[in-house]
């Protein structure tokens, strides 16, 4: 147990770490962007020399770089994020408020990959039927088809003709299908062949062969015996996982004009919403230190091997 | 064996594959029946189609198999004409099977007793809620201590012995009448090996019929009532187990005898071949004539032409080798301590039943020329192993070692051991997995640094140094390890592993070292072709040879061997063996031989050091230890070999017969690996 204990904290002492160094980075990359962020600020409008010039000193921007990236540590780590320039607006609560939505598209599209992945998979896994044929055809198109047509083609299929769900927006359930379908396609054919060779690899184990000679069905033994062991393989490609879903959130959030943290990343990359985009940054790289460590929980709760192995 | 309905029969049974390479004959033409409450063992080297066997007895080759036979019946049933949801409740319920290593045949990710219990449920034996409480009374049955506990435990938090009792216990959770142990005890230590075949021999006490598949003919000597031997698929011998061990008759049967390493062959060659690639044991499937015609020292031109016919042997004199009186012609005599063959229980079949069994059952050979008399094996030049020199070349002095366990403490796993290793010599250390062997190596080898005392490397301080003073040096102690698979990066041909290993890295500098890494090959057995492969494309054997070459070439003063044949089957061991002593005799090197098996230790080492829980208990020259032993532990460890003592006869009189014990009747200790039957008398 001690050494469970000493485990997570050296792994959250970890995640911190990396937290400040994504929050760095975002500070450094902005530091190269061209153009001037007092315009921005100020809006569109040209500034008179003397608002200009203290609206510079309000923001800091006459102290150097040293000086200037001290302070930003600083209120980063009293968990101040700074206001965004656009919103006018402290960006924990642009943030905290797009967050749940797209938090909502991406574990609703994670499970419904997920699930459809799961039920290609075991259904055809070590068989050499044309349904499979079907299956891996189908992922093949999946993977290498870009979200935004299928997103498009969804919306104009189940939505302009059929009227089936919403055209755009809506935090209603209804609201969530289409995006979330759009976001999981892509995801699905991954998963599928992950699974599918997780699958294959464990029904050659000899513990399968045991569990047939016991009498064990087909169905039993994939379900309680292999698949388990094919979502090893899984966990470890979490990273990328997490990384598709905030990635795809920007595109989908934007087609389907919903609300979320996508979509505000977007609008502040265009228009240099310095706080905003480096706010982001360091939330999305929390996220994934804090589900890296879950991750790792999950590895031992999955493979009770892991015990043994991870320190 | 026609006089009754056995509960299961075997008639003309055939599996064959379709592989890339066309169809593939795995078992071509197997009969045999079994009785209740009776033995029947297949032997075999690796690959001639004993697991095949078993496995379509369950309806479970796999696909792309194609299973025929005349007849398949188990208790009158017709297997043959089982769909897929009939097997399922033959499988388990009717015949169990074990496979043979319990660490992969559990799922890692379950409970034991989720496993076990999953047997239970698959035929609705029990109510849901009480299976968890039942799988807990099978592993009580199946001798596990503590089975609440351990049902509560993962397969790999358990030692080996008690896996496989859980695997055994899972096997038998439907109380099925036929139970299929594929190799239940290889890799297990032999005292655990003794217990497993204690509860196999007691199931079948109980009237369970047991097909024990081995490759070890001293487990099969221990357990079986009747033997067939296996060769490429097809039986080649059959007989009853006393019958068959002491009068092979088959070439097959007498060079898979003869090639069980123990003192009889010291000094001997174990195998009739030297080279690696004796001919595959599995042919094109329509191929005519005797199998084993290539491999076979007695082959002429009838053998290639048309199958063998069955040839029946006869019984020998009743009370004929039961004792020591008969070193008679290739003869082998078994010494048989511990395991009691109770009578069956009330209803078992009839091939059993006390002393009479053995006659009711036939001995059958398939060979044209069964009363040649069978070649000398290629006797080894004699090998002078006495005559090392005095120089010692590792000194190790008192070493102590610990390690943290797991809740912190502090666990001693070398206490206070010393010995030393002198050129030319082979020093054995023999222990039971957990007895600190492999952390005795690891210093020696200088991967590991005593708590306290010292190891010398000819006379100068090796342990305790930095890197830096002992790189210069490291050279000079190789390991050959158990598993050269995981030792070897995969992607790496031969060439550039062993040119790895001559300090030429990379392919194109390996390639410039052709000619030494030839010669190396050659020392092992092996010659050119095997440069381009990489290690997944080379048998077990030959990974084993490639190993070995690899440890010679930067020409060591000494080889320490970590259980380097324990996962080899008979044959390619005594291959092996051979390859050991003739790099001995060619270079001279010092050897330390770790290994679990006595009979490979009395057969290669000169002196032998038995170690338990860290310290060692005696040590001393071979013959001694093992004849003698001073140490009631090592009397233990003696006493629990399933012991095949091996002919003295064999080797025709002359050659290395002379030095088999004489029958001295003093009891278990003196008898091993001579089997000269001494102090242990018959055995029904
Ligand atoms: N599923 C399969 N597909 C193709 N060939 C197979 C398959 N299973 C076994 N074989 C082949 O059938 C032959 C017999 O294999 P089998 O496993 O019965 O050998 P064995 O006697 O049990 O050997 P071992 O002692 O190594 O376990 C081998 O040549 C093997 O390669
Ligand atoms: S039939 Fe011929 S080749 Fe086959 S085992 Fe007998 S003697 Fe040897
Ligand atoms: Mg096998």
């Amino acid at each position: 147990m001690r050494s469970t204990t000493w485990w997570l904290a050296r792994r959250l002492a970890l995640a911190v770490l990396v937290v400040v160094g994504a929050a760095t980075v975002a500070f450094g990359a902005l530091q190269l962007v061209p153009g001037d962020p007092v315009h921005v600020m100020m809006g569109g409008a040209a500034p008179s020399e003397e608002v200009y010039e203290r609206t510079r000193h309000e923001l800091g921007y006459d102290q150097p770089l040293p000086v200037r990236y001290g302070e930003f540590l600083g209120q980063l780590l009293r968990g101040d994020l700074g206001q965004s320039y656009q919103l006018h607006q402290p960006v924990a609560d642009v943030i905290g408020s797009q967050l749940w939505p797209t938090v909502q598209l991406a574990l609703a599209a994670f499970g419904l990959a997920f699930v459809v992945a799961a039920a290609l998979a075991v259904t055809t896994a070590g068989r050499r039927s044309g349904w499979r044929r079907v299956a891996s055809a189908a992922e093949l198109l999946m993977i290498s088809t870009p979200g935004f047509w299928v997103g498009v083609l969804l919306l104009t299929f189940f939505s302009f003709r059929l009227h089936l769900f919403p055209v755009a927006g809506g935090d209603s359930l209804a609201g969530l299908v289409l995006p979330a379908a759009t976001l999981a396609i892509g995801l699905i054919g991954v998963f599928a062949q992950v699974m599918r060779e997780g699958l294959e690899r464990a029904l050659e184990q000899p513990f399968v062969l045991s569990a047939r000679a016991r009498g064990t069905g087909e169905t039993a033994v994939r379900l309680r015996h292999a698949l388990r062991h094919a979502l090893i393989p899984m966990v470890t490609l979490s990273g990328w996982i997490v990384g598709s879903l905030l990635g795809g959130a920007v595109l989908i959030e934007t087609i389907f004009s919903r609300e979320g943290l996508g979509r505000i990343t977007a609008t502040a990359i265009a228009g240099r919403d310095l706080p905003l985009v480096t706010g982001v940054a360091v939330v999305a790289a929390t996220i994934f230190a804090l589900l890296n460590i879950a991750v790792d929980l999950l590895y031992r709760v999955i493979d009770p091997r892991m015990k043994e192995v991870v320190r | 064996m026609a006089d009754s309905d056995p509960l299961l029969a075997v008639d003309d049974l055939r599996v064959s594959f379709a592989t890339r390479g066309g169809p593939l004959a795995a078992v071509r033409g197997v009969s045999f029946t079994l009785a209740a409450g009776e033995c029947l063992a297949i032997v075999g080297e690796s690959g001639s189609g004993k697991s095949v066997t078993a496995r379509a007895l369950v309806g479970l080759v796999g696909a792309g198999a194609a299973v025929s036979a005349r007849r398949l019946e188990l208790a009158g049933q017709d297997l043959l004409a089982l769909g897929e949801r009939d097997w399922r409740r033959v499988r388990g319920r009717r015949v169990g099977l074990v496979l043979q290593d319990a660490l992969s045949s559990l799922d890692p990710v379950r409970t034991v007793g989720a496993e076990i219990a999953e047997t239970l449920g698959n035929h609705r034996l029990v109510p849901r809620s009480a299976r968890p409480a039942r799988a807990v009374e099978l592993l009580a049955e199946a001798s596990v201590p503590e089975p609440a506990l351990r049902a509560r435990q993962r397969p790999f938090e358990l030692s080996g012995g008690l896996r496989q009792r859980a695997l055994i216990a899972s096997a038998l959770a439907g109380e099925p009448a036929v139970l299929l142990a594929d190799e239940p005890t290889t890799a297990l230590d032999v005292s655990v090996q003794a217990q497993i075949l204690d509860l196999l021999a007691a199931r079948r006490a109980d009237g369970v019929a047991i097909l024990l598949i081995s490759h070890d003919l001293a487990v099969v000597g221990r357990l079986a009532d009747r033997v067939a031997v296996m060769y490429a698929g097809t039986i080649v011998e059959e007989g009853g187990v006393d019958d068959l061990l002491r009068s092979p008759r088959h070439p097959y049967t007498r060079e898979l005898l003869a090639a069980v390493p123990s003192a009889h062959a010291r000094g001997t060659r174990l195998a009739v071949h030297r080279d690696a690639a004796a001919a595959p044991a599995v042919a094109a499937p329509d191929a005519a004539g005797c199998r084993y015609a290539a491999r076979c020292p007695l082959a002429e031109d009838r053998c290639r032409m048309a199958d063998p016919p069955a040839i029946d042997v006869g019984h020998p004199a009743p009370g004929a080798g039961l004792s020591a009186d008969v070193p008679r012609p290739a003869a082998v005599d078994l010494g048989l301590p511990a395991v009691e063959k109770g009578p069956p229980a009330a209803a078992a079949g009839p091939a059993r039943g006390g002393g009479t069994a053995a006659a009711a059952v036939a001995h059958r050979a398939w060979c044209w020329r069964i009363d040649e008399p069978w070649p000398a094996p290629p006797a080894g030049p004699a090998r002078g192993r006495v005559q090392h020199a005095d120089d010692v070349v590792i000194e190790v002095d008192t070493v102590w070692k610990s390690f943290r366990g797991p809740d912190g403490s502090r666990r001693p796993a070398v206490r206070g051991v010393s010995f030393q290793l002198r050129v030319g010599e082979t020093v054995g250390l023999l222990g039971e997995s957990g007895s600190g062997k492999s952390t005795t190596a690891e210093m020696v080898l200088g991967l590991l640094e005593p708590d306290e005392g010292a190891v010398l490397l000819r006379g100068r301080p090796w342990s305790r140094l930095g890197e830096s003073a002992r790189r210069p040096d490291r050279h000079r102690i190789q390991l050959v390890p158990q598993d050269p698979l995981g030792a070897f990066d995969p992607r790496y041909t031969v060439e550039r592993l062993i040119g790895e290993a001559l300090r030429a890295p990379g392919r194109r500098a390996a390639a410039r070292q052709r000619g030494r890494i030839v010669e190396l090959l050659g020392l092992v057995g092996l010659d050119a072709s095997v440069l381009p492969r990489r290690a997944t494309q080379l048998s077990g054997g030959q990974r084993q040879r490639v190993a070995i070459a690899r440890a010679l070439a930067p020409e060591p003063d000494v080889l320490v061997c970590d259980e380097p044949v324990s996962a080899l089957d008979v044959s390619i061991q005594a291959q092996i063996l051979d390859v050991f002593a003739d790099v001995q005799d060619a270079l001279g090197v010092a050897m330390l031989f770790i290994s679990h098996d006595l009979g490979v230790i009395y057969h290669t080492c000169d002196r032998v050091l038995v170690m338990r829980d860290g310290e060692l208990l005696e040590q001393g020259d071979v013959e001694r230890v093992l004849r003698a032993p001073a140490h009631d532990y090592t009397r233990a460890l003696l006493a629990a070999v399933p012991r095949l003592g091996p002919a003295t006869g064999q080797v025709p009189a002359g050659s290395g017969a002379g030095d088999a014990a004489p029958a001295d009747g003093l009891g278990v200790g003196s008898n091993v690996g001579f089997g000269v039957g001494s102090g242990v008398g018959p055995r029904r």
